[in-house]
């Protein structure tokens, strides 16, 4: 009797041979892949022959950014200062107006039609890039300090209370709770219930943002708000390009610092446990 | 016998009240010295209002006939196009270079730390800062915008695809080397299944992160929205840039909405290479 039914092996998706459908599938995939390249070079006007042929020509041109001017160090430490000023300042005032905004954008404190609204705000902020926000500002207020501040402390405020208000809604209900059983009224819960709970991730994730801002603030610079990323631009307009290389040597030199000095107090922070 | 329970300093409410009032004054004391040496009002924004008011009297009513422009739907394309290409060609190039910058995987301790110092300085290096030596050689357009930005990629992946392998669980390469396997059928099947999920997942992060840096390149001269945007800028018509920022705006927040789609369906469903 054959009661034992014949295994067939190609009833199971698992068990198919490699052959049939999936290699269409994979084909398919990447048929689509090679068209959305070809058709996003053409609108970004990649022109490879004309690369090749001028490659040896713009490399003979930007071998003066191989010889940094040593000598224009001394007068770029100023920019230097200012640079880190840019991204220096908007951080704590960027911390400090992103915490009550992340309060109003956690389900466990308020309402949901506050956060949900809160939280759509929060989008719509971080839907703008600095550089954006930059250009408006200067359209108000004129080339200057003032609008890379405001342009980066808005994109800190976005980020870093989305992220705070993340941290607070992961706070572990049940400790909220056996507070509220204690009598403990609403301010009390969110004094001794989240706030300790939420402090490390407050602290690191503002050290991290530090160090986004200064990547934005050599990038809001050469737009007009000074520091060495204005010194940078200004060079390859004079076509010093000596000079140019001196600045970003010193940009790669801070940034590299700004990153280090970030890990290692998040690392201290988190006992080695890195955010990431 | 009484003895007395000392209370842990740190504890105390004195102390603690000390320490928080020190680093309020001292934070506000450097906010205040570095908006003296910049020379500028900490609330120019409040106390400057008109300059605002005058600016959105400016802007509006937006100009709205440039939704309807070919110039704004042509420099969208070319824009999504920069950030495509750069996350595609950062994320390959990221793919491979991990490979080489990963101790379970390089060849050697000196290809390692060859390659994991150049993705360094690649992660280091920013993408304007790239570009306007790329300008050199390839001129103005989106094309130096797009090789800037698949540099950037490629450091800001690079090291952290080579971590990924680097944490990869041991055993299925071990299971595969057991039956014999090559060195790179090894690597084929027993590492790449692992980490393909969370590299795609993370390749459209990157194309989130692109976009905005595709914006900022184009204000350099790199073309695309910020290029206009820019100009708009500069050249007062405030009409215009009300539109673009509007504009891009709805881009960024389509972006990330689809770009949460898919690697919300990555993490449920996988992707395989089969």
């Amino acid at each position: 009797m054959g009661s034992i039914a014949q295994f067939d092996s190609s009833q199971h998706e698992a068990l198919k041979p490699y052959g049939s459908n999936k290699k269409w599938r994979l084909l398919g995939r990447f048929l689509f892949v090679v068209v959305l390249v070809g058709l996003t070079s053409w609108q970004v006007e990649v022109d490879l022959v004309t690369l090749v042929r001028d490659l040896p020509e713009g490399l003979d041109r930007s071998k003066d950014f191989f010889n940094p001017l040593f000598s224009a160090i001394p007068e770029l430490i100023g920019p230097a200062f200012v640079l880190i000023l840019l991204a220096l300042i908007p951080t704590p005032i960027g911390v400090f107006l992103a915490i009550p905004v992340s309060f109003l954008a956690s389900s466990n404190i308020v309402p949901s039609w506050v956060r949900n609204t809160m939280r759509t705000l929060i989008t719509i902020q971080r839907g703008i890039p600095e550089i954006v926000v930059m250009v408006l500002m200067t359209a108000a207020f004129g080339l200057g300090a003032y609008p890379g501040i405001m342009a980066i402390t808005i994109g800190s405020i976005g980020m870093l209370a989305k992220l705070f208000a993340d941290a607070i809604e992961e706070v572990d209900e049940k400790a909220l709770e056996s507070l509220e059983c204690t009598g403990a009224t609403k301010w009390q819960v969110v004094r001794y219930g989240i706030i300790p709970e939420v402090i490390p991730t407050i602290i690191s994730t503002s050290i991290f943002r530090f160090e986004i801002n200064m990547r934005q603030a050599g990038l809001l610079g050469a737009v007009g708000a000074g520091g060495l990323g204005y010194e940078l631009s200004t060079s390859m307009l004079a076509l010093e390009y000596e000079r140019a290389a001196a600045v970003i040597l010193m940009l790669l030199l801070l940034i590299y610092a700004a990153e280090k000095l970030s890990d290692k107090l998040r690392s201290i922070i988190f006992k080695g446990d890195d955010l990431k | 016998m009484s003895e007395r329970v000392e209370v842990p300093s740190e504890l105390m409410p004195s102390r603690k009240f000390i320490k928080s009032l020190g680093i309020f004054f001292g934070l506000s004391g450097f906010l205040i010295a570095a908006f003296i040496y910049l020379g500028t009002n900490p609330f120019m924004f409040f106390t400057e209002f008109h300059y605002v008011m005058n600016l959105f009297k400016d802007m509006v009513p937006l100009n709205t006939d440039l939704f309807a422009s070919e110039k704004l739907w042509a420099s969208m394309i070319q824009t999504v196009s920069m950030a495509f290409l750069g996350t595609f060609g950062g994320g390959f190039l990221a793919f491979i270079m991990a490979f080489f910058a990963a101790r379970n995987t390089a060849p050697n301790a000196l290809t390692r730390s060859a390659f994991r110092a150049f993705l360094a300085v690649q992660r280091v290096a920013p993408d304007y800062a790239i570009m306007l030596v790329i300008i050199t050689t390839v001129g103005f357009g989106p094309f130096a915008g797009t090789i800037a930005l698949i540099i950037g990629s490629t450091g800001m992946f690079g090291k952290f695809f080579a971590d990924a392998i680097e944490n990869v669980n041991k055993k299925p390469q071990e299971s595969v080397r057991v039956l014999g396997a090559t060195k790179a059928q090894e690597i084929r099947y027993g590492i790449v299944p692992l980490v393909l999920p969370s590299f795609v997942a993370n390749g459209f992060f990157l194309l989130e992160i692109n976009m905005g840096a595709a914006i900022a390149l184009g204000v350099y001269g790199g073309g695309g929205l910020g290029f206009h945007l820019n100009v708009a800028g500069d050249t007062l018509q405030y009409k215009d840039l009300l539109a673009y920022v509007l504009f891009i705006l709805v881009l960024m927040i389509c972006i990330e909405r689809t770009s949460d789609f898919f690697r919300k369906r990555i993490f449920n469903k996988g992707v395989t290479l089969k």
